[in-house]
């Protein structure tokens, strides 16, 4: 599998790109990793497997801005991270139905108030959260999300409805 | 702006804390079993110093030689930043590293426990790290925007380019300070985060604020004492 991934950073562009990810982010990802797995080497191991992760899916990055890039490595080595604390936990929190079962259209979409949607992002989980900003501030669709988290699609779309209701939840709902 | 609009934004300005938070963190310095296998990875890409572990007092000297290099190359601009009675910082751009001058006799583990002494009781705790060379914690505000950022590690930490902190168009520079009677430096990041690192005689203490002035933190910094 190694050798795959090498094959892939062969071209001097590639391997130049990913040289200036490595040296300019390595630190940003490690603290990320290590804010969820508190060990070192456990959080060395998900800058690694990012990096995997980054190299099989390098032409994205290639036409990504210095921030993009940033807010996907980030992302990507929390995604790693979290599934290494529990893989299982994180996906059956994804994959939990919400709890009203109102559709996104059935949730209150208007004259939401910027200080209600910053109190209900703290209503989201680490993995939810990701997919929102993903979703919505990079404007990334189901499938780009699905590759760059390797997660299932289905469960993206049912993971981006889930955190649009949340966001859009009304302050007395959430005092109720 | 529209709903989703308000969202992309709330999200962005949620990120951006969190980013921002980290950049208050020390530098961790990774592992040679790391750094191979990155360097395996990169198909040989990684320089040559990134992968080989290089005995801390070779590395000092090297350091010190390439920023005297360098400096004489490029018309002294990139000398030794300051230097205190307690600390040097060498200003190499976009970060700086600091160096712990004092160490001549200090404990090698954490022998004694240093903490904050303020009422913690609105904040969640995350503790980042434990182990016998440092102790990292971070204090959240459960109902506000305010992060406190506390650690206490051996001075050895402090040596080579181990210990790098961000000081790149930093919006109050590196200053001397002193806290407790004991010397060290405070600066504020680009990210308005204050950083206020002292060294309390055996061990330096590391204290950042994210939401929290300057003369607050100060004040925060003075009640930190050692605990049983």
């Amino acid at each position: 599998m190694l050798q795959f991934y090498l094959s892939m950073v062969n071209s001097g562009e590639d391997k130049a790109l990913v040289e200036f990810l490595y040296n300019e982010y390595k630190q940003l990802m490690f603290k990320t990793a290590y804010a969820i797995l508190r060990n070192r080497e456990s959080a060395e191991d998900a800058v690694h497997d990012a990096f995997l992760r980054v190299i099989n899916h390098l032409s994205k990055f290639r036409s990504y801005s210095c921030k993009e890039n940033v807010s996907y490595l980030v992302i990507i080595v929390r995604g790693i991270a979290l599934n290494m604390v529990s893989k299982s936990n994180w996906q059956a929190e994804l994959d939990e139905e919400t709890p009203d079962g109102l559709s996104v259209e059935d949730s209150v979409l208007s004259e939401l108030a910027y200080e209600e949607i910053v109190e209900n992002i703290k209503a989201l989980s680490p993995a939810l959260r990701d997919i929102a900003y993903l979703s919505f501030v990079e404007n990334c669709s189901a499938g780009e999300i699905s590759e760059l988290l390797d997660m299932k699609i289905n469960t993206v779309h049912s993971s981006i409805s889930r955190a649009r209701k949340i966001l859009s939840r009304k302050h007395t709902e959430n005092n109720q | 702006m529209n709903n989703n609009q308000l969202i992309a934004l709330a999200l962005q300005n949620d990120f951006d804390a969190e980013l921002a938070m980290y950049d208050g963190m020390p530098e961790h310095r990774f592992s040679l079993r790391f750094r191979r296998r990155m360097r395996k990875l990169l198909g040989g890409g990684v320089p040559e110093w990134e992968t080989k572990r290089v005995p801390l007092r070779k590395a000092v000297n090297l350091a010190i030689i390439t920023v005297i290099l360098l400096a004489f190359l490029t018309g002294a601009t990139l000398l030794i930043y300051k230097m205190w009675d307690k600390f040097q910082l060498h200003d190499v751009g976009k970060h700086s590293f600091l160096v712990a001058l004092d160490i001549e006799g200090a404990p090698t583990t954490l022998e004694d426990k240093y903490r904050l002494g303020i009422d913690l009781s609105g904040y969640s705790e995350n503790v980042l790290l434990d182990n016998e060379y440092e102790y990292l914690v971070e204090y959240h505000e459960v109902n506000g925007n305010r992060v406190l950022g506390f650690s206490q590690s051996i001075k050895d930490h402090y040596q080579g380019e181990s210990c790098w902190i961000n000081t790149e168009n930093a919006m109050v520079m590196p200053t001397e300070i002193i806290v407790n009677g004991c010397k060290g430096l405070t600066f504020q990041t680009y990210h308005g985060i204050n950083v206020l690192i002292w060294d309390c005689g055996d061990y330096v203490i590391y204290l950042s604020g994210y939401n929290i002035g300057q003369d607050e933190l100060i004040s925060t910094a003075e009640t930190v004492q050692k605990v049983e």
